[in-house]
């Protein structure tokens, strides 16, 4: 008994001593952790610590540590690193009592180093934004067109944004006073200091895409978001956000129960605009109908000084290539990737005819369509020859991209008869010949919100 | 249970002594010889025992025992030093545990921080490093009558009467601490800068937290020059007519401050400079100023249209006001241009970690 009992005892006292570690390992354990609360408290009542995280402005194109904006001039600082707000934004119109280059002899407006906007070729962006003589340290800054970059069409020579705003007639690029007309008479918080480039871009925000690799074409691991909706305008960087990067922002959201069916990527019949992957709906593709149409609607009435007329009206709604009534029928024979099938559910993105900011086409159109070249229309009417040197054809560069049977080989599929008219092939509207030229252009009834024959309503959208 | 107390107890008066422990600042009392000397004479040494670098002994203005430099800038390691029994503000010191309000001028000889630079503060002549930068105080008017010789009291400096017969004299007795409202003479104005508004923090910022600060005064809009010297020249000397703290840095760097040079004020045009003595606006990203409830800040302070009478803990945008100081330091800091924090590190996110306390949505 004895000896259970000392065993026992033993027993006892060794799981009071357990127990008596555990309590204290716990208590020990309470002690550091009320310790280190207490000791926090006090501390961050004494030194409150600031909150650090990576926002909007570090993620943009300008805002990287290591592609962003770094200026380099003459009297200006070389230690500034790169995306720091001094390469824009002179806070005292000078840096270390002198201003640096460029030196335009007075303060600008929002402390920019240069005035914000002069005109079409003369801006603070494009002090920077410029292959030559750029700010820019290496003193070039490539921006490549939506053909290149989108359509992969790496061949494309004009490679900054200066460029792309310089072209001259028969080319044509987004004309920035008639941009400062619009976003300064709407109720988007511009003002007639705004630089008409803020119309689509937050410099505070705009990411480059390809992300920080402006001479490659996009692909699905270097995508950024280089847009923001002019109509969501603020000054308030965390309102004015991008546009393109979060869901229902995308060409598929904007097609809904249609379709959005991406263009080929250049020279591939298995890749796809816009980042040279497989997707296809549009699900990686900015809704640009949405955003272009803030701007390009039926309420807009917008003066195009280079046509010297209004710009016609866009309902995307009602379009054929939009969202509007399309149906199979003759003349419907299309290329891959489209099909003839799904015609009527198709929704057409702004960006799979158009640059965005300038082409050596008239109206933006892009030098690569569907994944092939040429595109080449000079005149607003297509009285230029077009494939075949056929006459009056050259809208056939864009609309044979992919509308099939419109070169002479193919026969002709366009309907016969095109009422009022009865003659079909014969009439002399169509071919008429007067000007020693068999063909009508597409432009001369094909056209955005077009619902006419030769001034005659034909009952439905043309276009 | 009693033991758990303990450690309750234990970080509480921790924390009461941490928060009460911090040194009291001194006012000038005591014996007149802890300050001037009759002969500049005992025993046959010279009784002038204050002075910085290369200055004498030799007898001084006021009979005093040391010169500015000599009592506030003993280069020790204390940003607070005991002269003669006063607790005197060290404005150049080797302190490793921070700086007083103002900064410290060991950073642009570099016996303090990441190494000597004239940009790093106001490159004060008495220090005796020259100036290979500048040649006058930017933005100021040309003829500026300063050039680089700048210095801490009298016209070509900040401190006491800004005439060319001022200076410091007779201000420490009649110095008036704590709230300074008036702010019509050198000693009743804010830390002697005549004609400056503000609640003096009683150890000029040695210890600091958000709630233990100076406050700046500042106005909702700066002053406009429109060819009208008296702004700032008035016939008792130099001195802001707007009694902000902005408004005095704007006696020097005019064109840093003045409505018809920054642009934005009275009119919807955008500034072309950045505004001091400008409400924080209410809304969009300031209004999100510093974060949370809106903590003060000592990284990008404001200044206040109404002084307070305590240092306030939290900033009201659309109330508070945009200063100089909100991004510089009077004196000197580590960093280039005077700036509180080091725009030009090489870390984008900590180059404008100060600025994203106001612009909260450019980060």
């Amino acid at each position: 008994m004895r000896g259970r009992e000392s065993t026992g005892m033993r027993r006892r006292h060794n799981e009071e001593y357990i127990m008596d570690t555990v309590k204290s390992s716990t208590f020990y354990k309470l002690k550091t952790l009320l310790l280190t609360i207490l000791s926090s408290l006090a501390l961050s009542g004494m030194y409150y610590i600031e909150p650090a995280n990576a926002g909007t402005y570090l993620n943009s194109a300008h805002g990287n540590s290591t592609y962003g904006v770094k200026r380099s001039a003459s009297g200006f600082p070389t230690d500034y690193t790169k995306g720091l707000c001094g390469h824009c934004h002179e806070q005292h119109s000078s840096v270390d009592g002198s201003e640096p280059e460029p030196i335009d002899g007075s303060p600008s407006t929002y402390e920019l180093f240069y005035s914000n906007y002069v005109n079409q070729t003369d801006n603070i962006c494009f002090q920077c934004h410029k292959d030559i003589s750029s700010y820019q340290t290496g003193g070039s800054l490539v921006n490549r067109s939506y053909s290149f970059r989108a359509g992969g069409w790496t061949a494309d020579s004009l490679n900054d944004l200066l460029e792309a705003f310089s072209v001259a007639s028969p080319g044509s690029s987004h004309y920035l006073d008639n941009v400062t007309t619009l976003i300064t008479a709407k109720s988007w918080n511009y003002t007639s200091d705004s630089n008409p480039c803020d119309a689509c871009h937050n410099p505070h925000a705009a990411q480059g895409d390809p992300v920080g690799a402006p001479n490659s074409a996009k692909s699905s691991g270097t995508r950024g978001w280089p847009v923001s909706r002019p109509s969501l305008h603020s000054e308030d960087n965390s309102v004015w956000g991008l546009w393109g990067d979060s869901s229902g922002e995308k060409m598929s959201d904007y097609a809904g129960v249609l379709t959005y069916q991406a263009p080929y990527r250049y020279n591939s019949t298995t890749t796809y605009e816009p980042d040279g992957s497989t997707t296809q709906n549009g699900s990686n593709l900015t809704d640009y109908v949405t955003f272009c149409t803030d701007c390009h609607n039926t309420t807009n009435t917008i003066y195009s000084t280079t046509l010297g007329r209004n710009l016609r009206a866009v309902d995307w709604t009602a379009a054929k290539h939009g969202k509007g009534a399309a149906v199979l029928d003759s003349a419907s024979d299309i290329f891959p990737p489209y099909q003839d099938a799904q015609l009527g559910n198709y929704v057409m993105s702004c960006t799979d005819c158009h640059e965005p900011h300038g082409s050596t086409n008239v109206f933006f159109i892009r030098g690569e369509v569907n994944g092939s070249v040429p595109v080449t229309v000079l005149t607003e009417a297509g009285t230029n020859d077009g494939p075949g040197s056929r006459c009056n054809s050259e809208w056939t560069y864009l609309c044979g991209k992919c509308h099939k049977r419109l070169v002479s080989s193919d026969g002709h599929a366009h309907p016969s008869f095109i009422p009022p008219d009865t003659e079909g092939c014969s009439d002399a509207s169509c071919h008429s010949g007067d000007d020693g030229c068999i063909y009508t252009s597409c432009g001369t009834c094909h056209y955005h919100e077009s619902d006419t024959v030769f001034g005659t309503p034909y009952g439905e959208k043309l276009f | 249970m009693i033991r758990l107390k303990r450690y309750i107890f234990l970080p509480v008066v921790i924390l009461v002594i941490a928060l009460f422990s911090a040194e009291l600042p001194a006012v000038i009392t005591g014996q007149c010889s802890d300050c001037h000397t009759m002969h500049n004479s005992q025993n046959g040494a010279a009784m002038v025992s204050y002075v910085f670098g290369s200055e004498t002994t030799d007898a001084k203005e006021y009979l005093l025992v040391g010169t500015c430099l000599g009592c506030h800038a003993q280069g020790g390691a204390s940003m607070v030093a005991n002269v003669n029994g006063i607790d005197t503000p060290q404005v150049y010191h080797t302190d490793a545990t921070g700086d007083l309000a103002g900064g410290n001028f060991a950073y642009i000889l570099g016996t303090k921080g990441s190494g000597a630079s004239d940009a790093k503060g106001h490159n004060v002549v008495d220090f005796g490093n020259t100036e290979d930068t500048l040649l006058s105080p930017p933005g100021h008017h040309e003829p500026d009558g300063i050039g680089i010789n700048i210095t801490c009291a009298g016209i070509a400096g900040c401190h006491g009467v800004r005439t060319s017969s001022g200076g410091i004299y007779g201000n420490h007795h009649r110095n008036e601490d704590g709230k300074l409202t008036t702010a019509d003479q050198a000693y009743n104005s804010y830390r002697f800068l005549t004609g400056v508004k503000g609640l003096e923090d009683s150890d000029w910022e040695k210890t600091k937290s958000v709630s233990d600060h100076n406050e700046y005064f500042g106005a909702t809009s700066p002053m406009t020059f429109s060819s009208n010297c008296n702004i700032c020249h008035n016939p008792q000397g130099i001195r802001p007519s707007n009694n902000t703290i902005s408004g005095f840095c704007g006696t020097c760097h005019r064109y840093f401050h003045v409505s018809d040079q920054v642009n934005g004020i009275s009119s919807p045009s955008p500034f072309t400079r950045h505004p001091t003595d400008v409400i924080l606006p209410g809304s969009g990203e300031y209004a999100s100023y510093n974060g949370g409830s809106n903590p003060y800040s000592l990284v990008a302070p404001v200044a206040r249209t109404t002084i307070p009478d305590v240092p306030g803990d939290t900033v009201a945008p659309g109330t508070d006001v945009v200063m100089c100081l909100s991004c510089h330091t009077a004196h000197a800091s580590d960093n280039s241009d005077m700036m509180r924090w080091d725009y030009k590190s090489t870390t984008l996110a900590t180059a404008i970690s100060g600025c994203n306390v106001c612009h909260t949505a450019k980060n």
